[in-house]
């Protein structure tokens, strides 16, 4: 059904979401909207994860991989601006 | 190809890109730092860990992977955490080195402020410790010796409006102006306080020399004065000579002549025996004489005194109608001896301020004037006008007259009017000089107008307060 590494992930990212909420406000970098982006996809991938194993099974698999995907396209993106925006920044000072 | 290989192939090559430009960016860059790189990193080899299993499983080459993909996806929520507070740590890092860029730049814009001042400006504490100076203070500090500025005393005592004090020796000495304000104290460590040292050397030196030049002019002064003084004493020694001489000349010429003038009275009355009248005759001309001798004399010595300044005034008030009654009725006699008929008009007015006796001189030789250039049968009248300010007395006489370019000339030294057809005149030609050199003295003025065959008026306008500023004869 579910493997105990899932319920380990969903567990942190349900425990540690307070403090992540309230880091992320503070946090000032560059690509920040994508970087939430890509956080919130992965997570999602383990939430399919999870749920394949008991509704819909091939639909929530694809799913997940397409999840991951996302996210890893987000996190793409996002570590693409702020390699583009720290350049920038050695460029104007 | 399924929608999973799709989605696995994207997504692997979407973290391998992440993973690429993560190792592009530059640890030491204050955008990002260097633990969040890293954890960046670890984050995207995580997933692309988990993809290149994900994709290696689906194409059915091995599945031994899995394991590993379950610890790996495990480790990625704290790893973002993880990045999430490098991060944080590395922004307030940075924003205390920027918060720390702007006090040194500020430090650095009050020190050249500072220093562009001619004023030395310097920080220190209770105990003297300098806690800060710009370059003019440490200039100036550092030409100070031992126990010349004592900064602790200062910044204890402070505020302190003024403090003067020399700093170094020598001409390259410094004068310096010390001021002291005291910096609120937050209650821990000693209390603190601004100097500021003003350099007022160049001051110093000038009110030297404007003191030495001040003893100089003080000195050139008690010189001056002593030789004013030493002056003043030989003209009082003079002055008493010259008064002695006037009383002694007054004695040595009138004395003889009063002797000669009255033993011919005495004589011409027969009291020493009776005279032919020859005799009569001669010694009328002898006391004649004698009285012409006498009139030059006192008017000589009349005229000496005043310009040798000793004929003092003395201001009565008085009633100059009355006084001019009694010396009209006075210098009757010799109006009658001349055959001259002599009047007094006067109008009604107050009395008046000045000096009578010179007034009596001034008015006396004028009517004597009168007299004598009037012929026998004419008139001589003497006259008070009152004005506001002034008293006009006018002597006015019927006489042969003054012709017009001879009308200033009579009032210098030993002037007088010669007519043809008369005998030259008695008298030294002084009585007139006499007359405006009073006149002037008393702040009054003599005015004439005379024509010649119809008679002559001299008018003296006397204020009716004589002014302060009276020449004192």
């Amino acid at each position: 059904m579910f493997q105990e590494s899932e319920i380990i992930d969903l567990m942190l990212v349900v425990f540690m979401m307070p403090m992540l909420v309230i880091g992320i406000r503070s946090v000032e970098i560059s690509g920040k909207r994508w970087f939430i982006a890509s956080y919130w996809a992965i997570v999602c991938g383990f939430v399919l994860t999870v749920v394949e194993g008991y509704v819909a099974t091939v639909v929530m698999n694809d799913l997940e991989h397409v999840a991951y995907a996302l996210g890893g396209i987000f996190l793409a993106i996002a570590t693409g601006t702020l390699l583009r925006d720290i350049r920038r920044q050695a460029e104007v000072s | 190809m399924s929608l999973v290989a799709v989605a696995d192939i994207v997504a692997l090559l979407a973290f391998g890109a992440a993973v690429y430009f993560v190792l592009r960016m530059p640890g030491s860059s204050p955008a990002v730092g260097r633990y969040v790189k890293y954890t960046l990193l670890a984050v995207c080899a995580v997933y692309l860990v988990v993809s290149i299993s994900n994709m290696l499983e689906h194409a059915g080459i091995t599945d031994m992977f899995d394991v590993y993909e379950d610890f790996a996806e495990v480790l990625f929520v704290p790893l973002v955490a993880w990045a999430l507070y490098s991060r944080l740590s590395a922004q307030r890092l940075l924003e205390a080195q920027r918060a720390e860029e702007d006090i040194r730049r500020e430090h650095e814009l009050l020190m050249n402020v500072l220093n562009t001042t001619p004023t030395g400006v310097l920080v220190a504490d209770a105990e003297g410790t300098v806690r800060m100076a710009n370059a003019v203070a440490e200039q100036m500090l550092a030409c100070t010796l031992d126990g010349q500025l004592d900064l602790g005393e200062i910044v204890r005592g402070a505020p302190l409006s003024r403090l003067r004090t020399r700093l170094g020796t020598g001409e390259s000495c410094l004068y310096v102006a010390v001021r002291s304000s005291p910096l609120a104290s937050r209650g821990e460590g000693p209390a603190l306080a601004v100097l500021s040292l003003a350099d007022v050397t160049d001051r110093m030196r000038a009110e030297a020399r404007a003191e030495e030049y001040r003893r100089g002019l003080e000195d050139a002064i008690d010189r001056r004065t002593g030789e004013l003084l030493e002056a003043n004493r030989q003209l009082e020694q003079a002055s008493s000579t010259n008064q002695q001489f006037f009383t002694k000349m007054s004695h040595e010429l009138r004395t003889p002549l009063n002797a000669i003038i009255g033993f011919s009275e005495i004589m011409l009355k027969g009291l020493s025996g009776p005279l032919t009248e020859d005799q009569s005759k001669q010694l009328e001309m002898v006391k004649s004489a004698g009285h012409q001798l006498l009139d030059s004399v006192n008017d000589v010595l009349e005229i000496s005194r005043i310009e040798a300044g000793y004929s003092a005034i003395e201001v009565t008030r008085f009633d100059v109608n009355a006084r001019m009654s009694d010396l009209t009725e006075s210098m009757g006699g010799v109006a009658q001896m001349q055959g001259v008929d002599l009047v007094f008009e006067h109008e009604e007015g107050s009395p008046i301020s000045t000096d009578p006796d010179k007034l009596d001189q001034i008015v006396r030789n004028l009517i004597s004037n009168a007299i004598k250039f009037t012929d026998p049968g004419g008139r001589v009248c003497v006259s008070v006008m009152h004005d506001r300010d002034v008293v006009h007395v006018a002597v006015r006489d019927s006489g042969i007259g003054i012709a017009e370019e001879d009308q200033e000339r009579i009032f210098h030294a030993f002037e007088q009017v010669e007519h043809p057809d008369r005998v030259r005149p008695v008298g030294t030609g002084l009585g007139l000089l006499i007359c405006r050199e009073l006149a002037s003295a008393l702040g009054c003025t003599v005015d004439l107008e005379s024509r010649p065959g119809v008679g002559s008026t001299f008018t003296v306008a006397v204020p009716r307060q004589a002014p302060g500023h009276l020449v004192i004869l």
